[in-house]
């Protein structure tokens, strides 16, 4: 009669979970015992079957996914609290937090009554809510540019390099109006640095802090020939139309070996550099800022290329050529048409970077599935892919001169090439 | 199946793209994993409409969480366990709202299933093929006897990942199958002796 324990032993060597030392003693039970070899047989019959008739069970319901999907991406954010109710439920919960929620502003109003103008919105709105690039467009780009010429620059290779400027929210708007502590503090710290004045050092990158703080680092690469749908007014566009535009989209701003190589790299590809004062003299004191975007425009998209890759075609002793300077821990390449894959040579090879095709991809259905899926979904590459395609300066930080990138938020950099259409 | 060789990398990138708000991705992720979590989950709760709830809020609350993704396991693992999640909460709901509709209560350490249980005539495990009686057999046993021999046979999880998705040991892991399958083994021999003597019934009246 075989122990309990045994018997336990000799389950574990059946899925495979044994350690060697007890994978010996199982075979050697094996050998000397009938009891352990009738056991063993009988737990292997069962587990041979059970195996075979849940794999046998067909998909128990096929469903159209588009339907899962709106209803997944349809529904409102809950907290995690409730999500243990069923949705069959959710509607009742939905209408007490829509409740709460109106019970809540009526009585904050009527506590902080002075926060509110007649017409009930809030004076910091700019707090509240990000303003949209066609909102920046809207709102003064012209008299920006006109009120703040670049003597140095008659040619102005950026021609609405203010746009960014113009996006700060302390544009139309005292500092003590921002509601950033850090602004006030730095705006009394920087003193001389008046609101309006003309930056010192004008020469290509734009920073410029664009509102709340963001999760991620996010690299963007806006491709020219699909910018017009971001919904930018296309005269103001017809400008970059020719142009890579480079976004930089940096919830933290740190001056450190990385975005030196990057902005170096820019640099050595003819950049010029126009920083908002208050940005440039926080970065100066190496004060942290953010969240940051930085407008790269210019260059065109083989240079673009060159500077997502991290190299430099005309490099120095600082920089010198096809030395990694990319500050990006993982690229990702996303709803991209084969002509802007090509679009982008030494970034992307398009055909190893195809989406997984479907298994039964002949048949009819799933071919429209996988037609739909490559313009759908794009391709996707992984800091990985780059790697294994030997792409120079697609490279983790650890490769980038042994420093982390960005360490003080522990989070990726990640270069998000995204033509938004 | 969770395995080394998943495909993680694609994965990464898919979440990592979620996480930037790329809905694009996020719908590939529910491409690439819905059906195979909803059959699983499916396999659990036996029941269409607790399966496809547990499997979309698994979805929702990933794609909520998205950003907090590490990466220490792989993606499908992450929603498994979260799945798994809602599907135990809506378990316990309907235990809680309808007591008589699983059968099933866990199931002591010295206790038997009663294979009677599905008796009626058109329950009756004779007139089934082996794997309807299979099936019938993994229905009465406990749920947690159940849920491991899923994750183990269907999942193909080691027990170190079934320890961490269920919460229990790894000691439990290993019982819980090994008891598992002893149950089930017990539940199908006496299937199967009832119809042998049946059968032998019916030749010695023919006869």
């Amino acid at each position: 009669m075989l122990s309990e324990e045994r018997k336990l032993l000799i389950s574990s060597y059946i899925d495979g979970e044994a350690t060697p030392g007890e994978s010996a003693l199982v075979r050697q039970l094996l050998e000397t015992s009938k009891s352990a070899r009738d056991y063993f047989q009988g737990q292997l019959w069962i587990a041979r079957r059970v195996r075979q008739t849940l794999h046998s069970d067909p998909p128990a319901k096929g469903f159209d996914k588009t339907d899962v999907l709106r209803e997944i991406f349809s529904r409102p954010q809950v907290s995690p609290a409730t999500s243990t109710t069923s949705y069959r439920r959710r509607p009742l919960w939905g209408a007490m937090a829509l409740a709460a929620a109106i019970a809540l502003w009526v009585g904050l109003s009527a506590i902080y009554p002075r926060h509110l103008e007649v017409g009930g919105t809030w004076k910091d709105q700019e707090i509240a809510s990000v303003p949209t690039h066609k909102a920046l467009l809207a709102s003064g780009v012209e008299s920006r540019v006109n009120r703040n010429p670049d003597p140095k620059m008659p040619s102005n290779p950026l021609p609405y390099a203010d746009l960014a400027i113009a996006g700060s929210p302390r544009v139309n708007e005292p500092l003590n109006h921002s509601g950033n502590d850090l602004e006030q503090r730095l705006s009394k710290e920087v003193g001389s640095l008046a609101e309006g004045d003309p930056a010192p050092n004008h020469s290509g990158i734009l920073a410029f802090p664009i509102g709340p703080s963001q999760t991620l680092k996010r690299v963007d690469l806006v491709l020219p020939n699909v910018f017009k749908a971001k919904g930018l007014d296309p005269d103001l566009l017809s400008d970059w139309e020719l142009n890579g535009i480079l976004r930089l989209d940096l919830p933290t701003y740190q001056e450190n070996e990385a975005t030196k190589r990057l902005i170096a790299t820019l640099k050595a590809e003819g950049c010029s550099t126009y920083l908002d004062p208050l940005v440039e003299e926080k970065i100066r004191r190496n004060i942290p800022v953010g969240p940051v975007v930085i407008v790269v425009q210019g260059l065109d998209l083989t240079r673009v290329c060159r500077v997502v890759q991290g190299t430099t075609k005309t490099g120095n002793a600082k920089t010198p050529t096809n030395q990694p300077t990319s500050v990006f821990d993982e690229v990702i390449v996303g709803n991209l048409s084969a002509r802007e894959l090509e679009a982008i040579p030494g970034i992307l090879a398009p055909n190893t970077l195809r989406p997984r095709p479907f298994r039964k991809a002949n048949e009819p259905e799933n071919l429209q599935k996988l037609s739909k899926s490559n313009s759908q979904f794009g391709a996707f590459a992984t800091i990985a892919s780059a790697s294994a395609l030997r792409i120079p300066g697609m490279v983790n930080s650890r490769r980038v001169g042994g420093e982390t990138a960005f360490d003080s938020a522990k989070a990726p950099v990640v270069l998000n090439i995204v033509p938004l259409r | 199946m969770v395995s080394a060789n998943q495909p993680q990398e694609d994965d990464q990138a898919l979440v990592t793209a979620s996480a930037l708000g790329d809905t694009l991705a996020a719908s590939r992720l529910v491409e690439k994993y819905y059906d195979r979590l909803y059959n699983s989950i499916h396999k659990i709760l036996d029941n269409h409409e607790d399966a496809k709830d547990a499997t979309q809020e698994a979805f929702l609350q990933v794609f909520r969480a998205v950003h907090k993704f590490q990466n220490r396991c792989q993606f499908y693992t992450w929603i498994y366990k979260i799945a798994l999640n809602c599907a135990f909460n809506l378990r316990r709901n309907n235990k809680k709202h309808h007591p008589q509709v699983d059968q099933r209560l866990p199931l002591q350490n010295t206790e038997r299933v009663d294979p009677n249980l599905f008796n009626q005539p058109e329950e009756s495990a004779e007139f089934l093929d082996e794997i309807g009686r299979v099936r019938k057999g993994l229905q009465l046993l406990g749920s947690d006897y159940r849920d491991v021999l899923v994750l183990k046979e269907v999942e193909e999880m080691d027990y170190q990942t079934i320890s961490e998705i269920l919460d229990i040991p790894i000691g439990t892991v290993r019982s819980r199958l090994h008891r598992a399958r002893q149950e089930l083994r017990w539940i199908l021999e006496q299937w199967e002796a009832r119809q042998s003597q049946k059968l032998e019934g019916g030749s010695h009246g023919q006869n």
